[in-house]
């Protein structure tokens, strides 16, 4: 027999019982959309933590993190080692930003100005200091936008060359706002928001600050990345306290996350195909049982069991079909208003060709092994039985 | 009418279940030639419809031959079985047995599409076959929309669609008036004459084995006589006479 008559005579059937078809549908709509959505928000927030990771971890980049703190002496002998081209120390101190009459909590940042442009990740800082100067002198600070800007208003709380008083350890130091910074996306490299944090010149900050001159960790970068595992094992031995962080390890350490997560929603999702699963098995049975009769009239007619089970599939395949549809389209429709807000930006769901793939083959492929069971049965009944069957 | 459309030999059929045994058959003969409208006659539970549909291949003999259409089917396989029905047997039932949800058109194309016509000389054998039960103007009504006599000849028109060699009716006026009874084996009789159909027919209805070339007494399982045309009245005797058998010969 076509395809087209199966279809047909499926299509039949199924609007015949409208009632539980519309039912399985819509169970199939629900967890379609619901695996899709959840699918596409793991996706996206991988992809977003890679992105992350990768502006945070650039591949010639180290972090060197110590279970006190760095002195100036680690920090040059973290300089002096071979294949190391740039060690980018990172003092910070949380201060208490008071200015017009407003007060906030912000971290303060030492830098030497040389290497700031390192920390934003850009070659000239008038790349992302769009307003005022990005000079380092003094007590000169460059703030971040979010910290110079209300970010619900979009209320600009201070302009360049506006007084401030930075507040930390119970002491006030005045300072100038030399330039408002672009935020970037992401924890940016050394896990510094350049737009939610103020920056000042290292030696005016050790001295206001940190008078024992100490660092919370150090940023290296390699000359040579073929090597960098050798250099790891350098700044192991010469810095015994510290643990030494790469893009490979964090990568490592992320994909592992990502896998139990991944279970996780395979979990949650197998669940919800099971459910649908059962529908449409529960769906088929009845089906079966109600339509004997007219399955002793197709055997009479001269089908094969084999046609009789097909017939059936094509049933479930085109409520699964329908219930595919509708949810993918209601998942691409969710992924343009769902979302969850995570590292400044909103996180919506992806719906990547794999994840598409994923949610349409695996109900079609539940749903199938749902209804061979009654299809089978359907195919197996005795035809004179079927017949009599009251 | 010489080659033996149908030839059965000691058929018996005993169905098994909750440890007893019923038999249903007890060596049945039966030789019907092509072109014959033959009539099936007996009390309830005398076995007729379990012969028919061991005729049609439906139903497994427990021993004995059957060779139909010149194919031996106690040999064939479950699928040969159904390949077989739908090239050679058309099935009339007491109850009609028409899909509900489809169109009187659709219930008669179902055979057409499973032999994968293309829809449109599906759709016109059909509609031709409706035509020669005269209900062509009843094509797109569903079953409930039809009177019993008129869903009766849709299902004769499902059962003719493919030209089949034998046409196999299990009582197919049980359910419907006298006046559609009659419309029905005339159109029984004109399939016999135009398109040459061999014609197996139970029925408790005497009258209309006027209509049959001859007619097999069956009683508790066995073929007790053969009547010709001439011997109506002999049959109608013969089956008065057992009083348990009167309450069927009238309906």
């Amino acid at each position: 027999m076509r395809l087209t008559y199966y279809l047909s005579l499926a299509f039949d059937g199924v609007r015949e019982r409208r009632g539980r078809s519309a039912g399985a549908v819509i169970g199939i709509v629900i967890a379609v959309a619901a695996l899709a959505t959840a699918l596409g928000i793991g996706e996206s927030f991988s992809q977003m933590f890679y992105r992350s990771l990768r502006s945070a971890f650039g591949p010639d980049l180290l972090y060197v993190i110590p279970k006190g703190h760095l002195s100036e002496a680690d920090i040059m002998l973290l300089s002096s080692l071979p294949n190391v081209e740039t060690v980018v120390p990172v003092a910070s101190v949380a201060v208490r930003l008071k200015a017009g009459g407003e007060v906030a909590g912000v971290t303060l940042y030492g830098i030497k100005p040389e290497q700031l442009s390192v920390i934003v990740g850009v070659n000239d800082l008038r790349e992302v200091v769009k307003e005022g100067t990005p000079t380092l002198v003094g007590t000169s600070v460059l703030v971040g936008k979010y910290v110079a800007y209300d970010m619900l208003t979009g209320v600009k709380k201070l302009e360049p060359g506006q007084q401030i008083v930075l507040e930390a350890n119970g002491k006030n130091v005045m300072a100038v706002v030399s330039g408002i910074l672009e935020p970037s996306s992401g924890p940016g490299v050394a896990f510094i928001h350049p737009g939610s944090a103020i920056f000042m010149e290292l030696e005016t900050f050790f001295r206001l600050f940190r008078p024992h001159r100490t660092y919370q960790m150090a940023t290296v970068k390699v000359a040579d990345v073929d090597r960098i595992d050798e250099t790891i094992d350098l700044i192991k031995a010469y810095v015994p306290d510290a643990e030494v962080f790469s893009l490979g390890f964090v990568l490592e350490q992320f994909n592992a996350f990502m896998s139990a997560v991944q279970v996780f929603l395979g979990a949650v999702s197998g669940i919800s195909l099971a459910i649908t699963g059962l529908w449409i098995f529960d769906t088929m049975t009845i089906s079966v049982i109600q339509r004997t009769r007219e399955i002793g009239v197709l055997k009479a007619l001269g089908f094969k069991k084999h046609q009789i089970m097909l017939l059936f599939i094509s049933e479930s395949l085109i409520i699964t079909i329908l219930g595919v549809a509708i949810g993918v389209s209601l998942a691409f429709a969710l992924s343009k208003v769902v979302g969850l807000p995570m590292f400044g930006e909103v996180v919506r769901p992806t719906l990547s060709p794999w994840i598409v793939a994923s949610v349409t083959v695996l109900p079609m492929l539940t749903n199938l092994v749902a209804t061979l069971l009654p299809a089978y049965r359907a195919a197996k009944l005795d035809p004179v039985e079927a017949l009599r069957y009251e | 009418m010489s080659e033996a459309m149908i030839l059965a030999r000691g058929v018996t059929k005993v169905y098994r279940g909750d440890g007893a045994e019923t038999w249903a058959l007890r060596g049945v003969d039966l030789e019907v030639k092509q072109g014959e409208f033959v009539a099936v006659v007996g009390p309830s539970g005398s076995g007729k419809s379990t012969l028919l549909y061991i005729l049609g291949g439906l139903l497994r003999p427990t021993s004995g031959t059957v060779r139909v259409a010149g194919m031996e089917l106690t040999e064939m396989s479950d699928s040969e079985l159904a390949e077989f029905r739908h090239w050679n047997i058309g099935f009339v039932f007491q109850m009609y047995h028409l899909i509900p949800r489809m169109t009187a058109l659709k219930n008669v194309m179902l055979p057409l599409m499973l032999r994968g016509l293309p829809l449109s000389e599906a759709r016109d054998r059909a509609l031709e076959a409706l035509k020669l039960v005269g209900l062509e103007h009843r094509a797109n009504h569903r079953p409930a929309q039809l009177s019993g006599g008129e869903q009766q000849r849709v299902a004769i028109a499902r059962a003719i669609v493919t030209k089949p060699k034998i046409l196999l009716a299990d009582e197919p006026t049980g359910n419907v008036d006298r006046r559609s009874a009659f419309q029905i084996m005339e159109i029984f009789s004109m399939l016999r004459k135009e398109l040459g159909i061999t014609i197996v027919m139970v029925t408790h209805n005497l009258e209309l084995v006027k209509f049959c070339d001859w007619a097999a007494r069956l009683v508790d399982g066995r073929i007790a006589r053969k009547y010709g045309a001439s011997e109506y009245e002999q049959l109608v005797r013969d089956m008065v006479s057992s009083e348990e058998e009167i309450k069927n010969v009238f309906i």
